[in-house]
């Protein structure tokens, strides 16, 4: 038998392994991307998302109310929580996202008053949720809540935090 | 038999160059968020997200003051092996930022930074 029937097999062997680990690699940043081929990636997977829902969950209530119709007292303990779909079924769901509340600086720039991981877990029929425990501002007034992967804003919502006298 | 050997021999040659070449590339950190540039207040927790190699591995994120290099901050997180991102939260020690001023979070991995961003810790009151 020639050598080359022996190498044969093997180099298909070895090709379909290649395009195998192809096919998942191609979920994912593959391990020699590049930072801009990463960033271009990430935008692209923050781009396939489309939250369904936001809640809050104030101290330590059982049941959380939907964010934006529910007033936040300053420094209280909240949890805020998002729920979403991918759109795009060839990109995974991202594993994380950093929720910040954001207010403004007395020149009007943006200033983070709070910032936090939240890890995504699935739930049934393509929707993930993502949940993270923070504080909110210690001052009254109009904060945005958004949800940022890698650096980009999937959804933003305006919250009111209101006085103690609101209690 | 010489001559099998001879044709794999630079299959497998080049096989071993390419994995090698491969793992020299993968050695990108990125941050994504924070960003240069963002202001948090001084009672803010911060979280950080970003990529890494996909060999895993545990590395520390922290932040420090620019100015007086003093560590504020310092929290050990994984790479998840299979996609390479990583997730982590600093907190803000006993709500109360100790320095204010310009901060660099980065990111160590055995020893060595492999990636930074600048940002700023202002007191909103003042």
């Amino acid at each position: 038998m020639l050598p080359s029937t022996h190498i044969l097999p093997a180099c298909l062997i070895l090709a379909a392994v290649v395009l195998s680990g192809c096919s998942d690699n191609s979920l994912y940043p593959p391990p020699e991307a590049t930072v801009e081929e990463r960033a271009s990636h990430a935008k692209r997977m923050s781009e396939a998302v489309e939250v369904l829902a936001w809640e809050v969950g104030r101290g330590d209530e059982a049941s959380p109310s939907p964010l934006g119709a529910t007033k936040i007292l300053p420094g209280e303990k909240i949890r805020l929580t998002g729920r979403f779909r991918a759109t795009d079924s060839s990109l995974p769901a991202p594993p994380g996202v950093i929720i910040n509340i954001v207010g403004r600086n007395k020149n009007g720039g943006q200033l983070i008053f709070n910032s936090a991981s939240a890890k995504v877990t699935p739930l049934e029929h393509g929707v993930y949720e993502f949940s993270a425990e923070t504080k909110a501002p210690a001052v009254a007034g109009m904060y945005t809540v958004e949800a940022n992967y890698q650096g980009n804003i999937i959804d933003e919502q305006t919250v009111a935090v209101g006085s103690l006298r609101d209690k | 038999m010489h001559s099998r050997v001879s044709r794999v021999m630079p299959l497998l040659v080049a096989l071993g160059l390419s994995a090698t070449a491969t793992t020299a590339r993968a050695q990108t950190w990125t941050i994504g968020n924070p960003t240069t540039g963002n202001e948090y207040t001084n009672t803010s927790d911060i979280g950080v997200d970003g990529t890494g190699p996909t060999d895993g591995g545990a590395i520390t994120i922290r932040i420090k003051n620019e100015s007086t290099l003093h560590i504020m901050q310092s929290v050990s997180t994984t790479v998840d092996p299979d996609t390479g991102n990583w997730l982590e939260t600093l907190e803000a020690p006993n709500d109360q930022w100790p320095e204010l001023g310009n901060a660099i979070i980065e990111v160590m991995k055995s020893g060595t930074r492999v990636a930074w961003v600048r940002v700023k810790i202002i007191d909103p009151s003042q």
